[in-house]
This record gives structure tokens, sequence and C-alpha cells, in this order.
């Protein structure tokens, strides 16, 4: 009895305390050190201070006459996604679909396949797409995710400053500079799909230069068929690169690189990947306060599927372009290209690509005028002319509007006319390997595909804590592939599709307390094509499968200064033919920080389903499974 | 012994309890803080830093003013921040400024990032009016101002546009310059 009375007492002493300090827990020890202590510290010590800069203050209103969405780095930190691919789904304007283990159908505003064209996509000034069908390989598209510095995603045709096969959008992936990653960072972390790590170093390099050298290596298993059968493509990869900056004065020089090696399983032999890339900018800052910046890269990659075929491809590119002002009101950039892509493939019984070996020679001139009609109405226009080894000149210009009638609200228009310029599948292809080619007799007669875009925008900035951005286009396509009866034994690649396409894009941000940040997106697509008259196709949907509506929303809340909870939930509309459910998936991370510089970040992905599928045929598709992913990452 | 168990174990809970407030790991060496208690702190070491002209102070009465020109985000921080100092003799002031015109009687000016939008024609009117502009709007100093707050992996930096401040002739101690990133006035270029 005694002894119950002074547990009972014990208990009522400590349990508040116990209350407290778990309370305490979830504070932010804001008052710990009042304005007057910190006016104490030197300058140095002040620059030490950390600062908890959840309540991001709001971007300043962009004045980007285009449909643009960036995913930041904190995003893509709040994410917990650990490739390029699933870090894309932040992009409420894009389609992104995953098909297998390795691959994933991703486009803008329609037409998305696993050989969607109709997407640029560039990490750091270099072009990722391939010749081969004017899309992009997504499994050898990496880097260290924690050096990303930002990825800007525009849809809508970026033909002028981007050029041809910038028809739907472009993706920009950028990384940081080498001065902001020095220092070490090791990450590892493993789950029930994927064992992965990466190490980074970054150091001065003297007076005026930085660099980093990174390795990254992953493991991801295999998916399951519908019918809960692996579908034997489990993949592991290893790459590694270096960045390395120097700026002094008016000069500044980039030179970095890349190289990587990876497999990918399949009932048979594996399929093999490999690529090295080299890239050097220099950007200098003229006497007139103009800015010339020139660069050039090359890259190889080199893709085996056994017993189907196999490519090498060698690309060498040379770009310069020099912005300056004319006068009060204009700002012209303007410059010019060369690319030279060196392709050599073997083939097989089953498909060729016909010459074996072919170089094929891209060069492009363009030029953009903004002029500051008034102080708040600017416009750009501009074009970009093209030659290619396939058609003769293209010329894609374009018109754009923004109008910030308000401080805080912005409305823009644009017009332009882009093309996607024929690919090696698109001319040359024949089916079976050798003649008489019955199933497909290659595309003599493929011309670049067009594209007029009329697009309205609107960008917002209601409150300091709210931004809103709403975007519509109608697009007229013309000379869209399709496959028609040949002279010869098969039939042949041409252009007799066409028809329209209109939708909204709309995003959101609203920061609902200082620790709390709720962001929403949804896209609706419509899509009317038809083949022409005198067409003999049938399938108006081998051009692309999308979903009519897309819609997503993210939480991101900071229980405490060194907890953070993430919630990322989609619903994406059915895919109709063939056809695919519409899916709702559910992403939770937990995000603690151990200590300065260890950060533990727990993934639970899909979390709804069991499996789910998101592209591809009932019979023949993967299902992507529920999962964790957990990750220790440590800066140094 | 089934007390003093129960006991430790109470101790325990309170101890990881207190392993989760941040304050209490971090220790001392570097609390959590907002952007504007270290911007505050900033702007008043500043103060020790810059060399205005000697007329600069004929105008404010021999203190030295700092303003704040638009939406204030400092709420009373400034003021706390600076209560009861001085710099070089002079007492400090915080004054908040609506038009550009009024704030150039300041000796500091704090830009808040609400007047983004009018930035050239601030930095026209201000240019050589003896003030030191500081603000922590996206690329400042790039355009004309003369002290750019950025935050770097949770920590706040600084960017000082060297022609601004001469060109507005004020001079600048070396102990603040080393620690800066230095840029030139240059037009927007590329990515």
């Amino acid at each position: 009895m005694q002894e119950q009375s002074v547990i009972a007492r014990t208990v009522s002493v400590w349990l508040p305390a116990l209350a407290a300090a778990l309370v305490c827990a979830g504070e932010p020890s804001l008052a710990a050190t009042a304005p007057k202590d910190l006016a104490e510290l030197s300058l140095e010590e002040l620059m030490n201070v950390e600062v908890t800069s959840v309540s991001k203050k709001a971007e300043r209103l962009s004045d980007a006459a285009a449909a643009v969405f960036v995913i930041t780095r904190d995003d893509i930190r709040r994410s917990g996604y650990t490739s390029i691919p699933e870090i894309l789904r932040l992009a409420p304007n894009l389609q992104v679909a995953r098909v297998d283990s390795s691959q994933y159908a991703i486009t803008a505003r329609g037409f998305n396949s696993t050989t969607a064209n109709k997407l640029l996509v560039l990490i750091d000034g270099r072009t990722v797409y391939t010749p081969l069908f004017s899309g992009v390989f997504w499994d050898a598209q990496d880097t260290l995710i924690e050096d990303i510095e930002r990825i800007e995603v525009i849809s809508g045709p970026g033909g002028t400053l981007w050029g041809s096969n910038a028809v739907n959008g472009v993706i920009n992936i950028i990384t940081r500079q080498s001065k902001d990653t020095t220092g070490g960072l090791v990450t590892f972390g493993g789950g029930t799909d994927e064992l992965g790590g990466g190490a980074r170093y970054g150091a001065k390099l003297g007076e005026n230069a930085t660099y980093r050298i990174y390795g990254k290596g992953f493991g991801r298993d295999n998916t399951v068929n519908g019918r809960g059968i692996s579908a034997q493509d489990s993949w592991k990869k290893g790459q590694a690169g270096f960045r390395t900056d120097w700026g002094k004065g008016n000069d500044a020089l980039t030179l970095q690189g890349d190289g990587y090696t990876g497999s990918i399983d399949q009932a048979g032999d594996d399929k093999s990947l490999s690529g090295v890339n080299l890239l050097a900018r220099w950007n200098r800052t003229l006497q007139d306060g103009s800015a010339l910046q020139v660069q050039g890269y090359y890259d190889k990659i080199h893709r085996a599927y056994p017993r189907t075929f196999s490519e090498t491809l060698d690309t060498y590119d040379i770009d310069a372009q020099h912005r300056f002002r004319l006068g009060a009101s204009h700002e012209i950039v303007w410059g010019g290209g060369y690319r030279l892509m060196q392709d050599r493939v073997t083939n097989s019984p089953t498909l060729a690509f016909l010459p074996e070996r072919k170089n094929l020679r891209l060069a492009n001139g363009f030029i953009q005028d903004s002029i500051a009609l008034r102080e708040r109405l600017q416009l750009t226009v501009g074009a970009k002319v093209e030659n290619n080894s396939y058609t003769s000149l293209e010329v894609q210009p374009s018109a754009r509007l923004a109008w910030k009638f308000r401080d805080d609200q912005l409305l823009w228009s644009a017009v332009s006319r882009v093309v996607r310029t024929p690919s090696r599948l698109d001319r040359e292809l024949f089916a079976p390997g050798t003649p008489p080619f019955t199933t497909l007799a290659g595309g003599p007669d493929f011309r670049s595909e067009k594209l007029i875009a009329y697009e309205i925008g609107y960008r917002a900035q209601p409150t300091s804590r709210s931004s809103l951005s709403i975007s519509t286009f109608y697009n007229v396509y013309d000379d869209l592939r399709s496959i028609e009866r040949g002279l010869g034994a098969g039939p042949v690649i041409s252009n007799k599709m066409q028809g329209y396409t209109y939708g909204v894009e709309t995003w959101g941000s609203y920061l609902l307390r200082d620790w709390w940040r709720l962001s929403a997106g949804y896209n609706y697509l419509k899509e009317k094509l038809a083949f022409e008259s005198g067409s003999r196709d049938t399938a108006v949907q081998g051009a692309g499968n999308d979903p009519a509506h897309q819609f997503s929303v993210r939480s991101a809340v900071n229980l405490a200064s060194n907890l953070e909870w993430d919630t990322a939930l989609r619903v994406i509309g059915a895919l109709p033919s063939p056809n695919v459910p519409s899916y709702v998936a559910l992403d939770l991370r937990l995000g603690w920080t151990l200590r300065k510089g260890l950060e533990f970040s727990l993934l639970g992905y899909n979390l709804l389903d069991h499996d789910h599928p998101e592209f591809g045929t009932s019979t023949t598709r993967s299902e992507l499974p529920r999962g964790f992913y957990g990750k220790l990452t440590w800066h140094y | 012994m089934a007390l003093l168990t129960t006991m430790v174990r109470l101790c325990l809970l309170v101890a990881l309890g207190f392993a989760f407030n941040p304050g209490m790991v971090n220790g001392a060496e570097s609390p959590s803080l907002t952007m504007q208690q270290v911007q505050a702190a900033f702007l008043f070491n500043f103060a020790k830093f810059v060399t205005w002209p000697d007329d600069a102070f004929q105008r404010s009465g021999d203190s030295l003013i700092i303003g704040v020109l638009g939406e204030d985000p400092f709420g009373g921080i400034l003021e706390e921040t600076v209560r009861d100092k001085t710099v070089m003799g002079k007492k400090l002031t915080v004054k908040r400024f609506a038009r550009v015109q009024d704030a150039m009687k300041s000796h500091i000016l704090f830009l808040s990032a609400s007047e983004e939008g009018n930035l050239p024609q601030m930095m026209k009117a201000l240019e050589k009016a003896n003030v030191l502009t500081v603000s922590d709007m996206d690329q400042f100093a790039e355009h004309g101002g003369m002290i750019a707050f950025t935050v770097e992996d949770q920590k706040v930096r600084f960017t000082i546009n060297i022609g601004a401040v001469e060109r507005a002739g004020l001079k600048m101690g070396s102990q603040l310059l080393k620690l800066a990133r230095i840029v030139g006035d240059k037009p927007r270029t590329g990515n």
C-alpha cells in the first residue's frame, strides 16, 4: 500500500515533466536566442548560424510567357524519390507512366508511349534524346540526385530557343554548381524493391575554381505481371562523374562529365547499356554588358539488346549564343549550333535499321527579341531555322506576349510553330531484318510532324503565401505519323494523321502555416486525332495513350525543426487504348534529421494498392508494387 | 527496488523527450532562428564596416538610420536588435518608408521583396544617394543592389556589388568584403 502511493506520487511528479518534455519536442526553440544576443556575434559567427527557412518566402512572380513548373531541390529531397523519372511525377504538367522496372513513358500534353517523341530533355544543356526514335531512354538518364539544383519543366512548344523535338515540352535538368557542393556526402538506402548508395566529394581548386566528383550505384527489383509472375526485368547500374567550375572577372568556365554502365535482366541474356559524356561551357560578359556563351559536348552511348539489336551512338555538338540589349526596350538573343551524330546499329533477323551506319547532321540558327512594348507589356518574337539530314530547312517561329497587369498577376499568350523532324525509326526501320520487308518497309517519304500551338496562361500570387498558375492550349497537328500501304512488299511509315488537342494545366501552392505547405495540380487533355482520307491506317491510338484527367496533391509538414512529414497523392485517369484503369497512388515520407548533417528518410510508396499497372496491355504489362525505401544521408 | 526502476525508467523517458528538442541537441553553438532575426543582426553589423561620407549624417541629426522600404518582414525585431546600441558614436534608429524618395534619408535601406516589381526605378533613384541598399530579393546584387542576402545550406550568406557601393560614395571595410561573394553589374544571362 505504502509502495503504491510512493509510486503514485513519483508518477505524478515525473509525468507532467515528461509531458512537458515531449511537448517541447514539437516546438522550435525560437525564443532560445533573443535578437539582442545575435547582434553580439561577429560576422563570421553570424554566418554560421542556421536558419529554419521552413516558410520559404514566395518566389517572385515569374515573367515567363510559358507554362513553366520548377521542381526545386527541396521538392526533390522531400519526395524521397531516387530516380529522375519518379521525380518528374512532381511536375503537374507532365504525364509519367512507369512501364516496368526500368522503362517509363513520359510526355507532356499527350502522345505518350514508350517511344514518346514530342519532348526535348536536356541535362545541363546536353540533349539526351536519341535520334533512333526522337525520344528518351529513361534508364540511361541519371545523376546524383542530391546534386540536382532544379528541374524546369516547360509544357508547350519550345521550338525557337530549344529547337525541333521540343514539340510538346522541354525538360531542363540543372545540376548544382560545384561551388555549392563542397564537402562530402554519403548516402545509402535499401527497401523492398531497391538498394543503392552514392557518394560525392567537392572542394576548392585554387583561388577561382571548385570541383566535385561523385559515384553512385543501385539495383532495382523486378516487377510482376498481372498474374503475379516476375517480369524478369530487374536491373542495376553504376555511374560516376565530375564537375569543375572556374570563374574570374568576366569569364566562367564549366567542365563536366559522367560515365555509366548498367545491365537489365530479361529472359535470356541481359540487356546492357553504357555511356560516357563530356561537356564544356564558357560564359563571358563582354565590355558592352552583353553575354556570350559557347558550349560543346561529346556523348557516347552504347546499348545492346541480345538477339534484337545493338547501337552505338556518338554525338558531337557545339553551339553558341549571344545576348545583348538594343536601345531601351529590346533584349536580343541569337546564336546557332551544329551537331553530328554517328549512329552504328547492329541488326537482327526481327528488325533492322538500314543503313546500319548513318551520320546525321543538324545545323541551326536562331534569333529572339524580347521587346518591352510598355512598362508591363513584353512581346517576345523569334524563330529558329534548322537543317537536318532528312528534311530541308525547317522554320520554327513563335510570338509570346506577357502582360503583368498587376504586381502580382500576369497574363500571357503565345503562338508557335514547331516541328518534330524524322528519326531513324520513321525513315529507316525495316521488319523483318532481311528482305522482303513484309511487316514494315521504312518510311522513305516521311516528313516532319508539324504543330501550331495557341496558348493562353495566367499566373498570380494572390497573397505572399499562395501562388497559382493556369495554362490552356489548343494544338493543331499535321503530318503525324501513320502506317500506310507502300509501293513494295510491306507497309511504310507516312504522315497521314492529323488533328487537334486542347487542354488545361493548373497548379497552385499554399502555405497554410509556417510549417505546412500544400500544393496541388490538375490537368485535362482532350485529343481529336483522325486519319486523312486515303489513309489505310486505322490505329489512331498508335499516336499515344493519354489520360483525360490527372490530379495530384502534396503536403509538406514540418512536425518539428528536425522532423518532416510529406504526403503525395496522385489520381491518374484511365488510359484509353490499350486500356489501363485509372489509379490512385499515395506516397508518404518521414524525414528525420538525427543531428547536424545526418538525415534519415523513410518513404512508403504506392501504399493504397498491393500493386497497380500504369501502362501497357493487360496480358503483358507490369504492375508496380507497394513498397518502402529507407535512406541515410550524411553531409560533412 | 521496484520504485527505483520505475523512477529510472521515467527519467530515461524524460531524457529521451529532451533528445528530440532541437535546441538541446544543437546546444548553444547553433540555435535555430528565423531569417529575419539573422538579417537584422547583419544589418546592424554592416553599419560597423561601412563608411559614409561626412555630410551623410547632417540630415539625420547624428543618428544612423536603418530603413525598411515596402512590406516590413521584421516586425519589432530590428528595433530589438539595435536598441541602446551605437556605432561610431552614432545612435541607431529604425524607420519605415513607403516611397523611395523618403527612403533616401536613411543610411542603410532594406528593400522588402514586395518592392521587386519596381526595382529598376528604385535603383536609379538611389544610385548616388549615399544609402547602403540591402535586400533578399532574387538577383538583387546583379541588378545593382549593394548587398544581397541568400541562404545556402540553411546559413545566411551575402553577395556584394562593389561597383554599386562605390557609385553611392560609400566605402566598405575589408573584413566585410572578404566574407562576401563579389559580383559586378551584368545583364541577365542564360542558365
